[in-house]
């Protein structure tokens, strides 16, 4: 799969491509609006990552172009204006998602993934990792093609590490995606530990081959 | 105290002794005049009798109406020589006309007939009627003098006040001043000079507070913002070296670390991004929130992570509350409240949550009262400060009543921390 990066800071573009060429991608990246332009005249990518704030003109006019030319691309937005309105152009211009910044790295490449996904199988898809199958929109989980129930909490866990396997995944990430923004000063995380304590059981009993592992107690990885 | 009583107290103190003053020697003028003008009737009448005596005749009658009277008596040339000619005295005479002894004026004059004898006329007004006349003009002295003084202090009141208006108008125009919000201009509809001067003085710091202000609150934003990519940067290589291969439990720990502390300034960083969008009203859209079932749903998230240390929840429901507001607001509003809450609570202990259709209070228990003029400020953390708390989150209740129309006030009663948002006066002032 092939990425165009556009982004003006240096360095956030650089550990972006760094990123993504080290999850198997193939990276270019563009630091300008002209460009950009450029490069979308004369290749062809799968996905864009397109900051709206670009030195030359905006993102959301290269956004509105590529609409216009009809070809198949996946963009997702990326903004350090984290204002409802630049998301509503965004994803009204025809943005496949919308990503402010700062985000975590794991959580672009979750973005990335989902967004190719779902292009590909025409809006139904779902995360497959050994035996285990999760499909998002059905909420179900299937362990050899065999129904597991889970409870929303457990679910969440799990699409959450489905979408990011191989990454140690930070408890206080993980608990503030699954429970929200306010789990910042919860002192102990005995929440994640009792949900996970299930999940991991509930997995085991379905006969899953996939592991969740404890990382020396900071967090967990999908193996 | 105000100035109008300020003015009324000074005129008065003043009025008070001056009219004094003048009352006193007008009354003194009075009276004196009053004694010359009596003395004159005693000249004219002894006048009159002696005239008359001399010429032979008829005397006037001692009885005549009036209750002057007169006698004369022959007296010695010796006694004659020894007096000076005419003599004023006030002492006690037998009047004829009353058969008692009256106080009266008195004049006593010597003189000689044609037959060469001496004779003393004493002519006698008796004084009654001039204490009369001192009593009445005393009284009407006092009199005026009074209504003077409430007159003096009267108009000077409507006139001060009549001429303060625009003063006053200034008043409640800075009153009403909320700054970074619109404002109507300084009134200034006068042709005072010193008014216009204060109005126009009034304005410009007005003007130059409120320039002042929109480039702090654009600083706020501006440096919010540019904040944003170095964080992703900062966040992003910690998440590269997280996903490296080789690290010891102990790297791995410190970067884990570093990362966390990444994201406490992301989330300052989002919080005060947050406010200054709320305190710039970019939060339009409403609709309908039940308040009461939002807190519910909040309080089953927030028992479940930081309910660990033995806390309960009592929750008091009496009525709906709905109230129209922007959803995003209203969760922030009721999260923020509540998580303070279960955060700052200490030991095990019980949440207690009231829901009126008016307003709704959240209460925890506490050791000692917080700073009330300070509780909702930005950072303002009392022996309380947590590790990764913001020190925003009272202040962003606040801003979003504020945007609301809703006010939120702090107390501290029976060892509990008690936080009130009243939702009917917000609404009656935004009508």
């Amino acid at each position: 799969m092939k990425i165009l990066v556009v982004e003006d800071e240096t360095s956030l573009r650089e550990l972006m491509t760094a990123a993504l060429k080290k999850e198997g991608y193939v990276v270019e990246s563009a630091a300008d609006f002209a460009s950009a332009m450029d490069k979308l005249g004369a290749y062809s990518y799968d996905c864009i990552l397109l900051d709206i704030m670009l030195p030359g003109g905006s993102g959301l006019d290269l956004l509105s172009t590529l609409r216009k030319s009809d070809r198949k691309v996946n963009v997702i937005v990326i903004s350090a204006k984290d204002s409802t309105d630049d998301k509503v152009a965004g994803l009204e211009l025809g943005a496949d998602d919308y990503l402010a910044k700062p985000f975590h790295l794991a959580e672009l490449v979750a973005r990335i993934r989902s967004v190719a996904r779902r292009s590909m199988n025409g809006g139904e898809f779902s995360y497959s990792r050994g035996n285990v199958t999760l499909e998002p929109d059905s909420n179900r989980v299937l362990v050899d093609g065999r129904d597991v129930p889970l409870l929303k909490k457990e679910f969440d866990i799990l699409a959450y590490l489905m979408q990011r396997p191989g990454h140690l995944v930070d408890k206080t990430v993980l608990a503030e995606a699954v429970w929200g923004d306010h789990v910042d000063q919860a002192d102990n995380f005995q929440f994640v530990y009792a949900q996970m304590k299930n999940l991991r059981r509930k997995l085991e009993d379905a006969g899953a081959d996939i592991e969740i592992r404890s990382v020396y107690g900071f967090g967990y990885k999908l193996m | 105290m105000k100035f109008i009583s300020r003015i009324t107290l000074s005129l008065s103190a003043v009025l008070l002794v001056f009219i004094a003053v003048w009352g006193f020697f007008f009354f003194r003028i009075m009276v004196s005049e009053i004694n010359d003008e009596t003395d004159d009737m005693l000249e004219e009448y002894s006048q009159d009798i002696i005239m008359r005596w001399l010429s032979g005749s008829r005397l006037p009658s001692t009885d005549n109406g009036t209750n002057n009277t007169y006698y004369v008596r022959r007296v010695t040339p010796e006694y004659a020589a020894s007096l000076p000619n005419i003599r004023y005295e006030d002492s006690e005479i037998y009047m004829t006309s009353k058969k008692e002894t009256e106080p009266a004026r008195i004049r006593r004059q010597v003189f000689m007939d044609s037959e060469g004898a001496y004779h003393e006329l004493t002519v006698a007004i008796p004084s009654f009627e001039r204490q009369d006349l001192i009593r009445s003009i005393l009284w009407s002295i006092a009199v005026l003098y009074l209504i003077l003084l409430i007159a003096v202090i009267l108009i000077s009141v409507v006139v001060v006040m009549y001429n303060m208006r625009p003063f006053r108008s200034l008043l409640k125009w800075l009153d009403s001043y909320v700054p970074g919000k619109k404002n109507a201009p300084v009134p200034s509809d006068t042709d005072i000079i010193e008014f216009r001067r204060l109005a126009g003085a009034v304005q410009n710091a007005a003007d130059r507070f409120e320039r002042q202000y929109d480039i702090q609150k654009q600083f706020i934003s501006n440096a919010s913002h540019e904040l944003q990519t170095p964080l992703a940067v900062c966040s992003g290589r910690i998440e590269m070296l997280l996903d490296g291969q080789g690290l010891s439990e102990e790297m791995t720990g410190e970067l884990i670390r570093l990362r966390r502390t990444v994201d406490d300034m992301t989330r300052l960083n989002r919080t005060l991004l947050l406010m200054s969008k709320i305190e710039n009203g970019q939060f339009l859209d409403t609709e309908t929130v039940d308040l009461g079932a939002l807190i519910e749903e909040k309080v089953r998230v927030f028992g479940e992570i930081y309910g660990g240390g033995g806390l309960k929840v009592d929750m008091v429901r009496g009525g709906r509350l709905e109230v129209k507001m922007n959803g995003q607001l209203a969760s922030m509003l009721v999260g923020n409240l509540l998580k303070n809450a279960f955060v700052h609570s200490e030991g095990p202990g019980v949440i207690r949550i009231e829901v009126t259709p008016e307003m709704f209070s959240v209460s925890n228990p506490g050791t000692a009262p917080l700073d009330g003029s300070r509780v909702f400020t930005r950072f303002y953390q009392e022996n309380s400060r947590k590790e990764g708390s913001t020190g925003l989150g009272l202040s962003l209740v606040k801003a979003v009543c504020d945007d609301s129309g809703f006010s939120v006030a702090y107390s501290y009663a029976d060892g509990r921390h008690v936080f009130t948002v009243s939702v009917a006066t917000g609404r009656d002032d935004q009508v």
